[in-house]
């Protein structure tokens, strides 16, 4: 039973590990913005480890995207066809707007580090 | 024989000297020599000169007694007696000499002397003459001898010449003659040879015809225009030389144009015209035969001492080469009949080769037509054959007949002014020579206006047992003789045609006799099978399906429809062959009143209908009709009697004559059809009512249970046609015990179906009243026995108790029930006994076994685990191995076993119904606080696993109700610390959520990244309902469970 999520950071990237709800999205999203800004490319947000997503979560990611987007960066998603946070995404239609990869090389690749 | 000169000295007699001396020497000179004095009389002659003129020469005889006798020239001219050498002495004084002459002697003989004569005296002083002369008979005859002989020599060498060349020219005419084959090479040599043979400037040959009455002209040379025309033909009877010769046999010759005018004066005229002066007519005879003349003229008389062999010889020759030559021809004319005929044989034999195979009057025209424009070289030909009525002519076949023509024989009715109208109606043949003959027989006609085939033309009538029921015309590129030959050729033909085509008709009219016996039996076959098809078919569209199965293909019908009389329409039970736009359009097609059809029906009768045969004046209705089905020829048949009123349609797309054959085969085949849908229609009506029965019985929803969760299906087998007797029920309880139930009655339709009510009935009420599984068994299987109509049937009834997580089973001969937990399935083995209805009194078992709280229960029919071919154990053993030993909802494990065991369908009825101890409802209160989140998640998720929603279900459902939660906290109303309530619980197969708050529902803002809660609710959840009011707003989530999640 995961717990609520915390941001495990890695250079340019980052990893959402738990679950994340209306009661840590904006706590995590002002965490990653740091990583974001803290970058020169952008960043791979890696999602293999969230095990719940809810449309707070949605709205957090739509948010770094958009950061990620007006800074001439990138926000590279990582999230496992297996991972039940994919059906989220799939339903608000994010992958049309943020590129999701299901595994971290090639979102690695896609942000050129 | 030299000449003697004359001495002077002789001829001076004064110089004499010695006289007896000199006539001792003048005796001894062979010559004979004589002295005149001027008198003219002798004064001496020796005796050579009285011996070579055999006469005595005295002297003193005159010189004239000598004139007496002839002198001649050597080239026979008499000598004057001037001349005489001794005149021309003594007259003249000339000296002669070596003069020959031929003179006569006084024996009368003749000599031939050469003379010397001289004067005696000087200065013309005429003393007398000496002459002398020797005598040269003997030489003169033999030099005239050897001329002569070598005139006769020279003579006899041209005649032998001359003979040489003629024989030379005959031979080569011979030669000729001899290579000549026809009577025109025999007249060619003739005209070519025989001029230069004899001379002659013109050559004429005639023969005399076949019936000796008549000479031809063949060949001639030299002769004008004129008159060969006017010859040409020259009759044997005729008063001419030439007629005259031939009539003889004896040759006629003119030779000189006086000779002919003497005889001939009325035709010398002509003959002077032409210039001849001889000619010759010459009979060519060989035997006793007359052949012909052969004439001949010259342009200079004509002599027969010369040339009259070589013309006989020429006309003996002529006239055996004539007759060779007509022997050849006659040989010749012969072996081309022979050849025509055979080949006109062969033809005829070719002819009744392809009539023998030709089956129909067409192909009959066909080969007689191309085998008599074969025969005779024609350029069209057509065969035609009269109408039953006799008025109009068919064309069968033709050929170079352009379709104009054609059409207009058809289409004018008969009559004798055209030559095809004269020969189909008078049965005589007409011949026709050139385009003038046929203006003149047939003024009216426009035949000549068909073409070059017109020129000449010839109809022979097809006539079988004296009528004519036909004719053959051939018509010719060029204005042409039709001979006796050709018209035997073409009735000849015409005859075997005739024959031919009687024999088809004949043969036609077996074949039809044959073809309706044929047809008839295979009617007949196809009626009883048929007949089976229908045995088997149970509804009425099974019915119409079968009839047209049958009837559509063995009448070659385009389409078929079978209808139903519905009020005023029809209705359709099945269609075939139609396109599905004019099916669907039909029934609306034939729904008019008072047409056709409505009176065909009425009145029980086929209707046949076409559009294209102009019988009646074409109805409305069937032009749409066929119209909508694009077709021209149907037919309707209506079903006798019965409860409906049915009618078969069948419809040709060709125009068709319907045979009464066919229309039996119909009437036979709409009996069939109508006691079947009698059958079926009842059929039809008990399968709803065992369809109603039954769909009445079977609970469509199981009703809730609390602490429990229930799945059921039921699957119908045999394709749905047959209602079975299985059945299932839930019966809850007060005390909130359920008591299951699964039972099947033996048999299918109506009466399985009342019975299984019954008992379904039954067990409700027994149930109700407190009895147990055993108990309730017991009374139905007395209950079962006063029934009547006693019903093999088995059951197996399950009371659950939640509380006490125990189930009690009694089964009457029913499969065991099987148990899915997580240690995989097994079957419940106790409490079986017998099936219902077999005894009387049975004491039924019970057996009592705890249910896990994961465990589904899976009561079924023998359906699921019966197969053909298998043993039950097999089923079971099957069914026990489907279940595997992971945590599953009931519907998860109806969803697997009748995916393992009845995933091709199922012979028989199968139900199953399933059930599992379910959790209470969850109840939770918690604060309206983001923190609470996380724990709500939690207790509903260990929940759902208490429930074996497990994975991707679950989070369906905890991400929907986790949306519902943070809707509720983010606008609750203030102050913050009232609760929110959520509400988790099994209700049939779906799990209900309901989230419930005291605050107002705020819908979602919709731009902007807010919109995402509600519509992951509603993509999430089944259903979703917001009930917002003034006392707070709940919202309701209903999720199905029944497959064990959306993606699994």
């Amino acid at each position: 039973m995961m717990e609520l999520a915390v941001v495990e950071v890695d250079g340019a990237e980052a990893r959402i590990v738990g679950e994340v709800d209306m009661s840590n999205a904006t706590a995590l999203e002002q965490d990653i913005r740091l990583v974001l800004d803290g970058s020169s490319r952008g960043i791979v947000l890696d999602l293999s480890g969230t095990t719940y997503l809810d449309s707070a979560g949605l709205r957090m990611i739509f948010a770094l995207a958009r950061h990620a987007g007006t800074a001439g960066k990138r926000l590279e998603l990582v999230v496992p066809d297996a991972s039940p946070v994919h059906r989220v995404l799939e339903i608000a239609e994010l992958p049309a707007a943020v590129p999701v990869h299901a595994t971290a090389d090639p979102a690695r690749q896609a942000l050129g580090v | 024989m030299e000449r003697t000169p004359s001495s002077p000295i002789i001829a001076r007699p004064e110089a004499l000297p010695d006289a007896p001396v000199i006539r001792a020497a003048l005796e001894v000179v062979p010559a004979g020599i004589v002295v005149v004095d001027g008198g003219g009389l002798i004064v001496l002659a020796n005796a050579a000169a009285e011996r070579i003129l055999r006469l005595a020469l005295p002297a003193g005889t005159p010189l004239a007694d000598l004139f007496q006798y002839e002198v001649r020239r050597p080239g026979g001219e008499p000598l004057h007696a001037d001349e005489r050498p001794s005149a021309r002495a003594l007259v003249h004084g000339d000296a002669v000499s070596g003069l020959e002459l031929h003179v006569e002697r006084g024996d009368g003989t003749q000599a031939t002397v050469v003379v010397d004569a001289a004067p005696i005296g000087a200065d013309g002083g005429r003393a007398g003459a000496v002459v002398s002369f020797v005598d040269v008979t003997e030489r003169a005859e033999a030099q005239h001898e050897a001329e002569r002989s070598r005139a006769l020599a020279a003579q006899l060498a041209a005649w032998s010449e001359s003979a040489r060349a003629r024989s030379e020219r005959i031979g080569r005419i011979t030669a000729a003659l001899a290579a000549a084959v026809t009577v025109d090479d025999v007249a060619g040599v003739l005209v070519r040879e025989v001029g230069d043979a004899i001379g002659a400037t013109s050559i004429w040959v005639s023969v005399l015809d076949g019936a000796g009455t008549t000479l031809h002209h063949v060949r001639s040379v030299g002769y004008p225009d004129q008159l060969v025309e006017a010859y040409r033909e020259l009759p044997l009877a005729a008063d001419t030389p030439g007629a005259e010769a031939v009539r003889s046999g004896r040759m006629i010759a003119f030779r000189s144009t006086d000779d002919y005018r003497g005889r001939y004066p009325d035709l010398a005229l002509e003959r002077r015209r032409v210039g001849h002066e001889s000619l010759l007519l010459v009979p060519l005879a060989h035997g006793s035969s007359r052949l012909g003349l052969l004439a001949v003229s010259f342009p200079r008389p004509w002599e027969p001492e010369t040339e009259g062999d070589v013309i006989e010889a020429v006309a003996a020759q002529c006239a055996q080469a004539l007759e060779r030559a007509r022997l050849y021809e006659a040989q010749t004319a012969a072996r081309v009949e022979a050849e025509q005929a055979t080949a006109r044989e062969h033809r005829l034999v070719a002819l009744a080769a392809s009539l023998a195979v030709a089956a129909t009057p067409t192909e009959i025209g066909d080969a007689v037509v191309a085998a008599g424009a074969a025969a005779l070289g024609a350029g069209a030909g057509a065969m035609v054959t009269l109408e039953r009525a006799g008025h109009h002519a068919r064309v069968l076949s033709s050929f170079g007949y352009g379709p104009d023509v054609l059409a207009r024989w058809q289409a004018v009715r008969l009559a004798p002014d055209t030559p095809i109208g004269d020969t189909l109606t008078s049965g005589r043949t007409v011949v026709v020579r050139d385009v003038d003959e046929l203006h003149r027989r047939y003024p009216i006609t426009d035949e000549a206006g068909y073409g070059s085939v017109s020129a000449a033309l010839a109809a022979v009538p097809l006539v079988v047992a004296g009528r004519t029921i036909g004719a053959l015309k051939f018509g010719f590129d060029a204005a042409r003789e039709v001979d006796a030959a050709d018209l035997a050729l073409l009735r000849t033909i015409a005859s075997q045609c005739a024959q031919a085509l009687e024999r088809a008709r004949l043969y036609e009219a077996e074949q039809r006799a044959r073809l309706d016996a044929e047809r008839a039996a295979a009617q007949l076959a196809r009626l009883q099978s048929l007949t089976s098809d229908l045995a088997a078919a149970l509804t009425a569209a099974d019915v119409a399906e079968a009839v047209l199965r049958h009837v559509v293909p063995a009448l070659g019908a385009a389409g078929g429809a079978v209808v139903l009389r519905r009020d005023a329409g029809f209705a359709l039970l099945h269609g075939s062959g139609y396109p599905e736009t004019a099916l669907a359009a039909l029934p609306g097609v034939l729904v008019t009143a008072g047409t056709p059809l409505d009176a065909a029906i009425a009145a029980g009768r086929p209707l046949v209908l076409s559009t294209v045969e102009p019988q009646a004046e074409p109805d409305a209705w069937v032009v749409e009709l066929h119209g909508l089905l694009d077709v021209s020829t149907s037919v309707v048949v209506p079903l006798p009697g019965g409860a409906h009123t049915c009618a078969i349609v069948l419809s040709w797309a060709d125009p068709r004559v319907i045979q009464d054959a066919e229309l039996a085969y119909l009437a036979a085949v709409s009996v069939q059809c109508a006691q079947a849908l009698d059958r079926a229609g009842l059929y039809d009506r008990e399968h709803r009512i065992a369809e109603t029965l039954q769909r009445s019985m079977l609970t469509e929803s199981l009703p809730p249970v609390r602490g429990i969760a229930l799945a059921a299906r039921y699957l119908a087998g045999g394709a749905g046609l047959k209602v079975g007797g299985d059945w299932y029920d839930a019966i809850p309880l007060d005390d909130g015990r359920v008591v299951l139930a699964v039972g099947d009655v033996v048999g299918h339709g109506v009466q399985a179906a009342a019975v299984m009510g019954q008992l379904r009935n039954a067990v409700r009420a027994y149930v109700l009243e407190g009895y147990g599984p055993a108990e309730t068994l017991e009374r139905l299987n007395r209950l079962i026995a006063r029934l009547g109509d006693c019903q093999f049937a088995t059951a197996c009834l399950v009371e659950l108790d939640p509380a006490a997580a125990r189930i009690r089973v009694a089964s009457a001969g029913h499969p065991p029930p099987l148990l899915a937990g997580t240690g995989g399935g097994r079957l419940v083995d106790g409490g079986r006994s017998l099936p219902l209805a077999v005894l009387p009194d049975v004491a039924y078992a019970e057996q009592v076994l705890p249910l896990p709280s994961d465990a589904v229960l899976l009561l079924y029919t023998d359906g699921l685990v019966e197969r053909r071919g298998e043993s039950l154990d097999d089923g079971l053993a099957r069914l026990v191995a489907s279940v595997d030993g992971r945590p599953q909802t009931p519907w998860e494990v109806v969803d697997r076993v009748l995916g393992a065991l009845a995933a091709g369908g199922v012979d028989d009825d199968v139900a199953v119904l399933a059930a599992r101890l379910a959790p209470s409802p969850l109840e939770i209160r918690l604060p309206a606080a983001p923190g609470s989140l996380g724990d709500a998640r939690r207790c509903l998720e260990r929940w759902l696993h208490g429930l074996g929603v497990h994975d991707v279900a679950a989070f369906d459902v905890l991400t929907a109700t986790g949306e519902a939660l943070a809707n509720a906290i983010e606008h609750a109303a203030q102050p913050a610390g009232i609760d929110v309530r959520l509400d988790a619980r099994v209700d049939g197969g779906e799990l209900v959520v309901t989230i419930a708050d005291d605050g107002r529902w705020r819908p979602p803002a919709p731009d902007g990244l807010r919109g995402f809660g509600l519509g992951l609710m509603r993509a999430l959840a089944d259903d979703m309902s917001v009930e917002a009011g003034d006392a707070g707003t709940v919202v309701t989530l209903r999720c199905k469970v029944r497959d064990g999640g959306r993606d699994g």
